[in-house]
């Protein structure tokens, strides 16, 4: 089924930056996995309100650096600040604020994507049934899912639907920043596109993205800032245009290969 | 409160999943006492074949006596028996052929005299050694009534005034049961500590579902690709260990009640009569059944925790489950009381132990040390539940594969 969002989101957002002055701040983070260095001294900055995008190849460190952000994974070394916490020791408080939807996941699929939106709105309420409800009544808007497919089991969801449901449910708490890991890979033109202008909605209220991809098109199309992430390292921040002029390219996908090219 | 959110959840998700529910629950409630009826059934409708050859013309009427007995005896107990008497050989198979040679009679009724019965039973046939055992009672009652008669003879000879009841009988036996207490216990005792032992053996059906369920909850969730978002929520390891618990345990005692029911039935069809369920047993392999179900889920999942995958976690679970078959099915012909202290320690160091202990004390009217097997396992689930909190570690669930 062909779907194009054509409503704008209107999600009420707080812009209060709790006394941070950036969402994410990390200094030299390093991280090894078995024997491998996957991260090796990541630094970035996230400001508020921007839509940040992770551009790198497969196993650049998107992955990792994501869930180190989160709090899934410790980091062996370096200064990590999200929301102004250290997310591995307040996980909870962090992510309490924080919206995330993983590359490689999926919605519970024996549960409806109502049953679906009611779960996590009833964790991040801490079981406040009137504050649950209002969150799935923006998950729904959010995710622009109609009645008949929200009553349906999320198994029989297509991939942009079930991409749609995640990011919804990532995104009905009205978190402050919001990790979304490769939102697009796998869906097809038209999922892909109502899952960039969702983003952009979402934006324009004030959340902040941090986005991974190694799309460089869909970087170009997205970033109010983008970072280029190779081989465990940031190599580069800035904005979309001076990241072309600085490395004389036609475009973003030219300058992250040129960049990656000054490094190897 | 996120616990009663991720216990809702599980409950939907693992309630949905017919296939592993059909699986847990239909095939043991409903496939057990099938295959007693099938087994009933077609035991019903064989017959045991007895050919009885007599050589011996005068032992023709020892002959019929013995068919008539063995008739009305088989019948008793449910037995189909033919049995043919005849002078010749047998012209096809039988299942027991029983010759009285040439002279017996002669023989058994000499003072000082020796008859001798050939009693031959079909190889591998089950329902043979039944009639078997019937036809050598019967044979016995014949042998008895040889005795008495030459008693008789002897004391007349002697001119001696002796009761030959008696003479057989010098030692009487009058033989009763009692309670480790000293008190004297009825013979439906004996037939309630029997149950019990069935009972415990069927706590071995009760203890898997929620140990199958709780690795399906914890690893299920990373096979489907759900786990990284939950983890990413503000839910505490406590409260998804909680939801994930319960979730397991409720779906795992419905399961647990089906398939215990499913024994039961089972037993009571293969063996009518034998069984005796009074309510204060029905109360206590309920509640053992209930705490033993939290127990299995709460001691399997630090374990499952630190599986890697589905399949790491069910060879785990395997090994428990094997653990306690071996515990429960030893339960039907051991007493674990009577073990040496070197054995029955390390035994009680198994949570499954105290669940067979906990009926095992309640029919021996043991009940301060049943109510301390009930407390143990709460202390083998709090420290389950405590070991999970403590293991539970987000990288380990997130890197492994």
């Amino acid at each position: 089924m062909v779907y194009i969002m054509k409503t704008k989101v209107e999600v009420p957002m707080d812009n209060n930056t709790d006394g941070n002055k950036y969402v994410i701040d990390a200094q030299n983070i390093y991280k090894k996995i078995g024997k491998k260095d996957v991260l090796k001294g990541v630094n970035l900055l996230v400001n508020y309100g921007e839509i940040h995008v992770l551009a790198g190849h497969n196993g650049a460190g998107k992955t990792t650096f994501f869930r180190i952000l989160i709090g899934l994974l410790r980091y062996d070394s370096g200064t990590l600040r999200v929301l102004g916490l250290d997310p591995y020791k307040s996980r909870q408080e962090v992510s309490k604020r924080l919206g995330y939807v993983p590359e490689d996941s999926s919605p519970y699929e024996r549960l409806t994507g109502y049953e679906n939106l009611k779960v996590y709105a009833l964790i991040y309420s801490d079981g406040n049934e009137e504050i649950a409800e209002r969150y799935v009544e923006r998950g729904i808007k959010i995710s622009g899912l109609k009645d008949k497919d929200l009553s349906r089991k999320a198994g029989e969801y297509s991939n942009g639907m079930k991409k749609r449901l995640l990011i919804a449910r990532a995104l009905m708490h009205s978190p402050k920043l919001v990790l979304l890991d490769e939102p697009t890979n796998g869906l097809d033109v038209f999922s892909a596109y109502n899952i960039r202008k969702l983003i952009k909605s979402m934006a324009s209220s004030g959340t902040t993205f941090l986005i991974s991809t190694h799309n460089m098109s869909e970087a170009e199309m997205l970033a109010s800032k983008v970072s280029f992430i190779a081989h465990g390292l940031v190599i580069y921040t800035g904005s979309v245009k001076s990241a072309i002029e600085e490395f004389a390219s036609v475009n973003l996908e030219e300058a992250f290969i040129k960049a990656v090219g000054e490094r190897e | 409160m996120k616990s009663k959110a991720l216990i809702w959840k599980e409950l939907l998700d693992l309630s949905r999943d017919k296939r592993t529910l059909a699986v847990m629950i239909i095939i043991p409630f409903i496939g057990l006492p099938a295959m007693a009826l099938v087994t009933t059934g077609l035991s019903s409708t064989q017959t045991t074949t007895v050919y009885i050859e007599v050589l011996d013309n005068k032992s023709l009427y020892i002959a019929k006596f013995i068919s008539s007995q063995v008739m009305e005896l088989s019948k008793q107990y449910g037995l189909r028996v033919n049995v043919t008497i005849s002078n010749g050989p047998p012209k096809s198979i039988y299942n027991i052929l029983l010759v009285i040679p040439k002279g017996f009679y002669k023989n058994i009724t000499y003072i000082n005299g020796i008859g001798t019965l050939y009693l031959k039973s079909l190889v591998g046939s089950v329902q043979s050694s039944e009639v078997k055992s019937i036809i050598e009672n019967v044979i016995g009652e014949v042998k008895e009534s040889v005795v008495v008669n030459r008693v008789k003879i002897l004391a007349n000879k002697s001119g001696i005034n002796a009761t030959p009841y008696n003479v057989l009988n010098p030692i009487s036996i009058s033989s009763g049961y009692y309670l480790p207490s000293g008190s004297p216990a009825p013979v439906s005792q004996v037939k309630l500590s029997y149950t019990a032992r069935l009972l415990e053996f069927s706590l071995f059906f009760v203890a898997n579902p929620a140990i199958i369920l709780m690795g399906d909850s914890v690893l299920g969730e990373k096979e489907r690709k759900t786990i990284e978002t939950l983890l990413a929520t503000p839910a505490s390891k406590t409260s998804i260990i909680i939801g994930k618990l319960s979730a397991s345990v409720a779906i795992g005692l419905v399961t647990a009640i089906a398939d215990s029911a499913g024994v039961i039935l089972y037993l009571s069809m293969i063996s009518p009569g034998s069984l005796k369920l009074t309510p204060g047993l029905i109360g206590v392999n309920l509640a053992v059944s209930a705490l033993l179900v939290i127990m299995s889920a709460a001691i399997i999942t630090p374990a499952i925790l630190r599986s890697s995958s589905i399949r790491s976690a069910q060879s785990v679970s395997y090994l428990l489950m094997m653990v306690a078959l071996g515990i429960y099915f030893s339960a039907l012909f051991i007493d674990f009381q009577r073990l040496p202290y070197y054995v029955q320690g390390i035994l009680m160091v198994i949570p499954f132990t105290q669940a067979a202990l906990a009926l095992q004390n309640f029919v021996l009217g043991q009940y301060v040390l049943m109510a301390t097997n009930l407390v143990i396992m709460v202390g083998f689930i709090l420290l389950g539940i405590f070991i999970s909190i403590k293991s539970f570690n987000t990288e380990r669930l997130i890197l492994s594969k």
